[in-house]
């Protein structure tokens, strides 16, 4: 974050009184925490510049509602994953998956990624597996989407996950796991192209 | 080869690992955007809590007012019914139970 010197709670007391300057600290230094955060979620037609300007709007008009009975952060990152999943839920439209949706590119590259071993792999090898998992990711409805995204990407517990969306812990899980299961099957579908 | 299962897990493992460069500036005009949207609500809000005083004292004003109003007419609430002769009591509570069937 931009602000090495941020004072959360002079800051929060600053905004409070109507101070722009404060208001204006806040929005820089937790820009970059939200913009990754959106980025993980990113629903695929929304520009993330927008969704990250709609994130902040909310975290100023509920400001005066935050308690401070959980780290600010975890009470922005509440809010941003909440905007994120909405705006998928948004999405009503998403095409059905069939055999040969992967780019060629893609299909290429899975062979050489299973053979890349973790230790030796090269920045092209992480931007590649990036690519793969959003693909498949993007597949997902939203909910397993949000799930798979903190679970594995993130790496949130589910006692996390659940702090975040309210969901049961055994909905997480069974929601994880269905969405890993749909995951494997497209990526079977892979193999099945690459055999034909 | 790698099973699915091993497959999937892997390029997540390399997947967290990927690059994200965060800019270093915000994008041109989200700061006056988010600004002014908070400017607004902040001034909205300040009405709305200004309006909601002069409502509230308005609504106390009035409660005093009748509680101060129906003390000071007391006596002349109960000489009402005192002024009432028997016949005319007979009468009023038999349109009273009549109504109440």
């Amino acid at each position: 974050m931009q602000y090495d010197n941020f004072d959360e709670q002079d800051c929060l007391r600053r905004i409070d009184q109507g101070d722009e300057a404060a208001a204006r600290k806040l929005l820089r230094h937790f820009h970059p925490f939200v913009l990754k955060l959106v980025r993980a979620h990113l629903p695929r037609r929304l520009g993330e510049e927008d969704l990250v300007q709609m994130i902040f709007i909310k975290i100023f008009h509920k400001l005066n509602q935050y308690t401070g009975r959980m780290p600010l952060e975890h009470w922005i990152s509440r809010i941003a994953v909440n905007t994120c999943f909405n705006a998928l839920k948004a999405e009503k439209i998403r095409p059905e998956w069939r055999l040969g949706d992967f780019s060629e590119e893609i299909a290429a590259g899975i062979e050489k990624l299973a053979a890349t071993e973790v230790d030796i792999a090269t920045n092209d090898d992480f931007d590649f597996a990036k690519r793969l998992v959003t693909e498949l990711i993007a597949q997902l409805s939203p909910e397993d989407r949000l799930i798979v995204t903190l679970l594995h990407l993130e790496e949130k517990t589910v006692d996390e996950i659940h702090a975040i969306t309210g969901w049961s812990r055994s909905v997480i899980k069974v929601r994880a796991f269905r969405a890993r299961a749909k995951m494997k099957k497209m990526l079977n579908q892979r193999e099945v192209l690459a055999v034909a | 080869m790698k099973g699915t299962k091993q497959l999937l897990d892997h390029a997540f493992t390399l997947a967290r690992r990927a690059r994200d460069p965060v800019p270093s500036e915000l994008p041109f005009g989200m700061e006056t955007a988010v600004l002014a949207h908070w400017r607004n609500s902040c001034a909205s809000s300040k009405i709305d809590i200004g309006m909601l005083r002069v409502f509230r004292w308005a609504a106390i004003l009035a409660c005093v007012v009748a509680v101060a109003g129906g003390a000071w007419k007391r006596e002349d609430i109960a000489q009402i019914s005192q002024r009432l002769d028997p016949e005319t009591r007979i009468v009023d509570s038999a349109l009273l139970a009549g109504l109440d069937q």
